[in-house]
């Protein structure tokens, strides 16, 4: 692959500062959040990228009481399952909700990771 | 001891690109081809080794094979319906979390449980009268599912 589209890294540095940022496949629309190489649905590599809203609601999340190593420290914390406006889903570390008050359902947004051990940092909306 | 069937499917790989939090398609589609293949259907079988890696992944596994409806493998699981001696007994060897999921090794011994079974020289843990097993085994987070009926005829 030799010019990528959005490579993991400027994926992951757009979502630190709190910025989603997507590819869509020209040929047949689907959306992918982390970047890939190959179009899941029609197989092609023709993306294009674009601007995710970064909200949307909890389909899932689970409590981390047992880390794995370098986050031992953070526990216990929370990873949900996001499904976003535009319909992907991506997982991220919801902070700022007590761990009993997290509903699926609930409305939540990227935010920037100001601690920097994780990425994807979804915030309640 | 005859092979009746052996199928492969694949599906996303990432949690989050599944399009059902509570389904493994590739389970579904492995397991359809693999009765379809045998000539069996879910109620022919007598004793399973399925790839129970977590507590849930037993009960969303009993479900896609269609050994349960959607929706009851939890309640099949509590009433014992996969106990010994139950409906239709789920990993007689204990399953992968009781012998620390050896990667690799966890599908021969799958498939070395189902042969004992179906040889009827499991013991304490003989499912009586077993005449055909199942083995479902899986990779790569659900991305890759094999499922293989094996048989006495």
């Amino acid at each position: 692959m030799s010019d990528p589209t959005l490579t993991a890294g400027e994926f992951l540095e757009s979502a630190r500062r709190g910025t989603l940022t997507g590819i869509r496949c020209a040929r047949c629309g689907t959306l992918a959040v982390p970047p890939k190489e190959f179009c899941g649905t029609c197989h092609q590599r023709a993306w294009e990228r674009v601007p995710l809203s970064g909200e949307g609601r909890v389909t899932s999340f689970t409590v981390i009481r047992v880390a794995p190593r370098g986050h031992a420290a953070e526990v216990p914390y929370a990873i949900a399952h996001v499904t976003l406006t535009e319909g992907v889903a991506l997982l991220g570390r919801l902070i700022d909700v007590a761990l009993d008050r997290i509903t699926i359902g609930m409305p939540v947004h990227l935010t920037s990771s100001a601690s920097g051990r994780a990425a994807i940092v979804f915030r309640p909306a | 001891m005859w092979v009746l069937a052996s199928a492969a499917a694949s599906d996303h790989m990432l949690l989050h690109d599944k399009r059902d939090l509570s389904r493994v398609p590739a389970t579904e589609r492995a397991a359809a081809a693999a009765y379809r293949q045998a000539g069996k259907s879910p109620a022919d079988v007598d004793v399973v080794e399925l790839h129970d890696c977590f507590t849930i992944a037993e009960i969303v596994a009993t479900e896609g094979l269609g050994l349960f409806e959607p929706g009851t493998g939890g309640l099949a699981a509590e009433k014992g319906w996969t106990s010994l001696g139950g409906k239709v007994p789920v990993n007689p060897s204990g399953g992968l979390k009781a012998k620390g999921h050896p990667i690799g090794a966890t599908g021969a011994a799958q498939v070395a449980e189902i042969v004992t079974q179906v040889r009827g020289e499991a013991g304490p843990r003989q499912v009586g009268g077993a005449s055909t097993g199942l083995v479902h085994t899986l990779g790569g987070n659900t991305a890759t599912v094999l499922v293989s009926l094996l048989g006495r005829e």
